[in-house]
């Protein structure tokens, strides 16, 4: 093939395809796309306020709660036990009681 | 209006006007977008991509070249990414076709598709490297000269010129091998 034919078809196919033309609302899409994301955006931007908000307020009320807490002045109590005296050790190595 | 002032009117909230943008351009970005993807509905995606990537930038648009020079750079890198991921995808649906081949056994008539000329072309213009790429859309679908292209590419009007030129080799050499096929 001759390369002004081979000229010929690229122009052709390229003439073809400047002919299309987008879809007649493609303005009034694109419109919409951004006011959307507009919206999603400031909706996604208070969430992440509420979350932070809520996690201070949890974070804050724990630590007063936790100072606020006095420990009580009641004495205190020991038990002392001796574990050698409540189990009769002998009992279980007497051989006769098997 | 002119594009400066359309510009102010969106950046001071009044978002309605950015659609005398979109109507104005529209039609330039999606010859842009048609000629990398060669498909209508690929086109229009990349077109809005493009718009949307625009209105959320549109502060950090200087001023320092045209507000058309600003939206092709846009255009011309949306679609190359376009390009890459759908290359991408490609290959998981090679994939998958090569795990699934009895269901999508190939039609008789594939073999006369494929040789018909406009997939050649498309497939010759998908072949050239980025660059050439670019170049040649800028000229030939945009019909843009070569110093408004370098303005786009960032380059001068000496490479443009010399990427056309090869890429209209390319694109002959690729055709005319074909053809001899």
């Amino acid at each position: 093939m001759k390369q002004h034919e081979i000229d010929m078809i690229i122009d052709e196919f390229i003439d073809l395809e400047k002919k299309k033309i987008p879809l007649p609302f493609f303005a009034t899409g694109v419109m919409a796309q951004i006011e959307t994301s507009d919206i999603k955006k400031n909706h996604s931007l208070w969430s992440v306020v509420a979350v932070a908000a809520s996690l201070t307020i949890a974070i804050s009320g724990g630590v007063l709660i936790g100072s606020s807490y006095r420990q009580s002045n009641s004495e205190i109590s020991y038990t002392v036990i001796n574990d050698h005296q409540i189990e009769n050790m002998q009992f279980f190595n007497d051989s006769d009681s098997e | 209006m002119l594009d400066s002032e359309i510009i102010k009117n969106v950046l001071e909230g009044n978002i309605a006007d950015y659609r005398l943008i979109i109507e104005k351009f529209q039609n330039q970005i999606f010859r842009v977008a048609i000629g990398f993807v060669h498909n209508k509905e690929d086109a229009e995606e990349i077109a809005q991509d493009v718009f949307v990537k625009a209105f959320r930038n549109l502060s950090s648009f200087s001023g320092k070249s045209s507000f058309s020079t600003w939206l092709y750079r846009i255009a011309v890198n949306q679609s190359i990414n376009f390009l890459r991921s759908k290359k991408r995808k490609n290959v998981w649906q090679t994939i998958d076709s090569i795990f699934n081949l009895s269901s999508k056994e190939k039609k008789p008539d594939e073999g006369l598709e494929l040789k018909d000329t406009a997939k050649m072309l498309k497939d010759a213009l998908d072949n050239l490297p980025v660059n050439q790429r670019t170049a040649f859309i800028l000229s030939k679908y945009e019909e843009l000269n070569q110093k408004q292209i370098a303005i786009i590419m960032n380059s001068s009007k000496g490479a443009v010129e010399q990427l056309i030129f090869r890429a209209k080799n390319n694109l002959r050499k690729q055709l005319s091998d074909r053809k001899n096929l």
